[in-house]
């Protein structure tokens, strides 16, 4: 058996053009071993959601500057609920009000990162979750 | 991993993904695992390849944007590098090929990263085509690294190489190299509207017409084409192009030659493959054994093999399907 590689997507929802956190994360993730799967900027929940089941990845990160993140992410989740993929953990990061935290982690979002925090704890988070599954 | 077979006969988009997934991280399992599946009917198999930033991406999209007009069911393999430090990999081409609102049962685009092969594809690549072909895909799009001269397996596993170019990235001498020109079934012009264009054309037209290669019966002579995938320049050609090619006599005699050496590459690349992870498996082991500065790698090459040869005739599962033994 070879090592099983561990497959993220990086995805832009909504009308946000900011990609530079996005590309950060996904340049970060990639040189820390993971096989990240980036999607460009403007995709729609409903896209993220097929683009995460055909790429068979086991975490999906979004990332929104708008302020459209109570709108959005939590339809990402809905739509891999709906295909039967709830397994796929979904995380989130960007300028996210503190208040708007609790409301997104109720709507099956698992972790909210915002501006400051490191990549290791963006790598905690993720081995962390990968540790509860095995 | 009974289940996943039941769920890949019934055709579940969410099991090819994992399928595909297996083949990558369990070559040795997987190939058993999905020796029972046999594709119904035989889809076009198209590469592109060419060097980084060339357009394959790109150009990929605008076939996917027509295949959707006209119900052209499409499977995509899109393989980009792995680190040689960390062994991650950034996945960006299906970016490119983002259709908004597509339909997942008609377009299927799956990102492979090459994990240190070289040649241009994966390990998991032959196998990924394979279940994308029992899927029942008209097309499978198959795109490669970005090449330099020397990565042409794209070659033993496509229909029809299409070797992508782009102007200013060279002089004749280097289109007369053997190597990647050698195994274009197509050549794609991309960025035509860049200095240079014509002269790469003219270039081309002058290797193909001066090679004795193409003179001979049975060979394929490619086609050269321009485009500019951004502005839609060409697409409507190449598309036109690639619906023709599979009823052309030419081409099916053409293919009936390639497919011998299709199946050798192929038989050749699942044995290597097999053993490929059986010896990191046996190493790790041997090499604990014998302590890690072992002086003589020949020695210690020598004693992999004997374990290998030793164990592999102990594995039941390894006896062939119709084996009468």
């Amino acid at each position: 058996m070879e090592k099983q590689e561990i497959r993220i997507l990086i995805a832009k929802v909504g009308l946000d053009g900011h990609d530079r956190g996005a590309k950060f994360i996904a340049q970060a993730l990639r040189d820390r071993g993971y096989e990240v799967i980036y999607t460009g900027i403007r995709q729609t929940p409903e896209d993220v959601a097929k683009i995460a089941i055909q790429e068979d990845v086991s975490f999906v990160g979004l990332s929104l500057l708008s302020g459209a993140h109570n709108q959005l992410f939590p339809r990402v989740v809905a739509e891999l609920k709906k295909a039967g993929a709830q397994d796929i953990v979904v995380f989130g990061g960007g300028v996210i009000p503190a208040d708007d935290i609790p409301f997104l982690q109720s709507q099956g979002i698992r972790e909210i990162f915002t501006p400051g925090t490191t990549t290791d704890q963006m790598e905690e988070f993720i081995q962390r979750i990968l540790a509860e599954r095995a | 991993m009974p289940n996943l077979i039941e769920e890949l006969q019934a055709k579940q988009p969410r099991a090819l993904a994992r399928a595909i997934s297996l083949a990558e991280n369990d070559p040795i399992g997987s190939a058993e695992l999905f020796s029972s599946l046999h594709p119904l009917q035989k889809s076009f198999k198209i590469g592109f390849t060419g060097p980084p930033g060339s357009g394959k991406s790109s150009l990929i999209r605008d076939l996917l944007v027509h295949a959707c007009r006209q119900d052209l069911r499409v499977g995509v393999i899109a393989v980009d590098p792995s680190s040689p430090f960390s062994g991650g990999a950034l996945l960006g081409d299906r970016l490119r090929m983002n259709l908004t609102g597509f339909d997942p049962e008609q377009v299927f685009i799956r990102s492979l990263s090459a994990r240190g092969h070289l040649g241009g594809l994966s390990p998991g690549t032959i196998l990924s085509l394979h279940l994308l072909e029992y899927y029942g895909f008209d097309w499978i799009l198959l795109e490669t690294v970005g090449v330099g001269q020397a990565e042409v397996e794209i070659m033993y596993l496509a229909d029809l190489v299409s070797v992508i170019l782009v102007p200013g990235m060279g002089d004749e001498i280097q289109a007369m190299k053997s190597g990647l020109m050698e195994i274009a079934d197509l050549f794609i012009v991309n960025k035509c509207h860049r200095p240079g264009a014509d002269t790469l054309v003219s270039e081309l037209e002058a290797l193909l017409a001066m090679a004795p290669r193409y003179k001979e019966e049975d060979v394929w002579r490619p086609q050269i084409l321009k485009t500019d995938a951004l502005e839609g320049d060409g697409i409507e050609d190449l598309w036109q192009l690639l619906l023709g090619y599979p009823a052309n006599v030419d081409f099916q005699r053409y293919q009936a030659v390639k497919r011998r050496r299709q199946i050798y590459y192929q038989t050749f690349q699942s044995v290597i493959n097999h053993f490929r992870v059986r010896t990191a498996d046996l190493l790790k082991l041997v090499a604990l054994e014998e302590g890690a500065d072992a002086a003589d790698v020949h020695a210690l090459a020598r004693r992999v093999i004997w374990e290998l040869c030793r164990t592999e005739r102990r594995s039941p599962s390894d006896k062939p399907a119709d084996s009468s033994s």
